[in-house]
């Protein structure tokens, strides 16, 4: 097991190094001189020329990246070019309220996934049946934005149960939590329909194979064959597909953070793109890189806990 | 399922996405109101027989915005497929023909673009060109290329075992006719369905770049850029996030379902 650790964990190193580099070059590719954005239009020669001296735009990449390398390593991720706050301090504000919305969002899709999943096989009226079918194909094609639009006119706007958008960090926790129950109901049911899809197939894969039929044969209650045998059998490939899913989930709380005004890192990445603060920008796409490796690495050691036939090789 | 039963299914799915575009693209022509025109005193008008989805923060009718932003939706699954398929299928004819170190090494390239999500790969290449439509297609269509390479290749790999093929190469059929004869027309019904199922995503892809601000820019009625301005007014005006939104969600579903049809029929 610790040999598996240390392989697997060492095997994400490449990746991670590559993911440094692509998002180096791509911040350095950006069309706009990095300058300019710090000293506006108007500036002159001289000013441009200091700025750049100051954020060694002027030496070699190689140098520009290996000093780069060495200052995240250090734990400085820099400073915003346009309000000089660390990016540190920005990230601990910010990561926690993307964690929570992914994770909030990823749990209940889970669980709207199975439940839906395992009544579209199971349940005995065919009209159920095909009412999540329905849901699954039609919340499979609706725009994450547009679904959460529907939800803030539903429960802010027409019934005014909920807060259409924002995050007070000043309030106490349960009514912060209030700003996140639409973000994570539209995560969830957006993750729901994808995830849900593997675990209606899977299940009825499952359920006709010869183990169940057997199970059946001993007696064993159909809520039992369904949960305990296939349902458990099922979740080795939906495990692959949540995983497959993390990258999907940093992107959806990009958007999920622009439609509810959240202050999280997606949010901030794409102001930072829109004002050209480019230390913040490339910080804000490292944290989405790694995010996806790190949960791919979760994803992998999670399976041996589901399926213990997995072996450590 | 019977043959015919599958006939139907997807004559079906066709006739309603054909019907869907051309009512969208058609009907474009056929509203007479400009979809540029703002009328200052009509701003936030609500569905009426003048504005018959409403009209927008600038007063312009949602209608013909609508039926406008359906060609940008269009044209963006197009030239994203065109892409994907011109860079896409080639990968994957030169892969499955030819086999060792060049399949092994582009196939490598492939998973690892594969491995990037989708969405992200375009979010970066939106923030490297700069946001606009063009972007927006180029950065769907550079996403999808691994997939059509992906399935080509696998349908290569199939038809180069397949008796006609065997018996091509055991008369000494040159390469060319191996490959134009052969095996690219038998690569059709792979690449109509892959092109069915990456269409959706390439609306949807599109409408979230653009909701996000790296695609389509104002003043053009893409429908992502629409729901993008509409989620700030959804107090004063909620048709204007319904609408559009309601267009986008019908086009992805239908084009998700011929996708998920022809999958059926062809496997």
């Amino acid at each position: 097991m610790t040999a598996f650790l240390i392989r697997r964990i060492g095997g994400t190193i490449p990746t991670l190094f590559l993911i440094t580099v692509f998002v180096f070059l791509l911040i350095r590719a950006m069309p706009g001189d990095p300058a300019v954005a710090v000293c506006g239009d108007d500036a002159t020669e001289e000013q441009l020329e200091a700025v750049r001296e100051v954020f060694r735009l002027n030496d070699p990449l190689h140098t520009q990246y290996l000093a780069w390398l060495k200052q995240i390593l250090s734990g400085h991720l820099g400073r915003s070019l346009q309000s000089n706050y660390p990016i540190a301090s920005l990230f601990v504000q910010r990561i926690p309220v993307t964690l929570l919305i992914t994770g909030g969002g990823m749990l209940l899709g889970l669980i709207i996934a199975c439940g839906i999943g395992v009544a579209a096989v199971t349940s005995k009226s065919s009209a159920i049946r095909s009412a999540c079918t329905l849901y699954l194909s039609v919340i499979y094609a609706t725009p994450s934005f547009w679904l959460c639009i529907l939800l803030i006119l539903v429960f802010s706007e027409a019934l005014h149960l909920l807060p259409p958008s924002g995050y007070p960090f000043r309030a106490p926790l349960a009514s912060r939590l209030l700003y996140l129950l639409l973000p994570w109901i539209g995560l969830g049911m957006k993750q729901s329909s994808v995830i849900g899809r593997y675990v209606q197939a899977c299940l009825a894969e499952e359920l006709a194979r010869p183990y169940t039929v057997t199970a059946r044969g001993k007696g064993i209650t159909e809520a039992r064959v369904v949960i305990y045998h296939a349902f458990r059998n099922t979740l080795i490939p939906v495990v692959t597909v949540i995983g497959m899913q993390i990258g999907f989930f940093m992107a959806g709380a990009i958007i999920i953070e622009t439609v509810f005004n959240l202050p999280g890192v997606g949010r901030l990445m794409l102001y930072a793109f829109s004002i050209r603060d480019y230390p913040v920008l490339q910080a804000t796409l490292l944290f989405v890189g790694l995010a996806v490796v790190v949960s791919n690495l979760a994803v992998d050691l999670l399976y041996a806990v589901i399926d213990p036939r997995v072996q450590y090789t | 399922m019977a043959a015919s039963a599958h006939t139907k299914r997807v004559a079906r799915a066709v006739g309603l996405l054909i019907g869907f575009v051309l009512l969208t693209v058609v009907g474009g022509y056929l509203v007479p109101a400009d979809p540029y025109e703002t009328h200052r005193r009509d701003v936030f008008s609500p569905p009426s027989l003048r504005f018959p989805l409403g009209s927008d923060e600038l007063g312009r009718d949602i209608l013909a915005r609508v039926f406008r932003g359906s060609q940008i939706s269009l044209a963006t699954a197009a030239v994203a497929l065109s892409l994907a398929l011109a860079v896409g299928a080639p990968i994957g004819l030169i892969c499955g023909l030819s086999g060792g170190i060049v399949d092994v090494l582009l196939m490598r390239v492939m998973d690892i673009w594969l491995t990037f999500p989708a969405f992200l790969l375009a979010i970066a290449l939106a923030i490297l060109i700069g946001p606009g439509t063009v972007t927006a297609m180029l950065a769907v269509g550079f996403v999808s290329i691994p997939r059509f390479a992906r399935v080509v290749r696998s349908r290569v790999i199939e038809l180069r075992q397949e008796a006609f093929v065997e018996a091509a190469i055991a008369v000494g059929a040159p390469r060319w006719y191996l490959l134009f004869v052969s095996i690219m027309p038998n690569t059709r019904n792979v690449i109509l369905v892959q092109c069915a199922l990456t269409a959706g995503q390439a609306v949807l892809m599109e409408a979230s770049l653009s909701y996000l601000g790296l695609g389509t820019s104002p003043p053009a009625p893409s429908w992502g850029l629409m729901l993008k301005n509409a989620t700030t007014y959804l107090s004063h005006a909620p048709w204007y996030g319904i609408f559009p939104g309601l267009f986008l969600a019908t086009l992805i579903l239908l084009m998700n379902r011929l996708g998920n049809v022809l999958n059926e029929l062809s496997s």
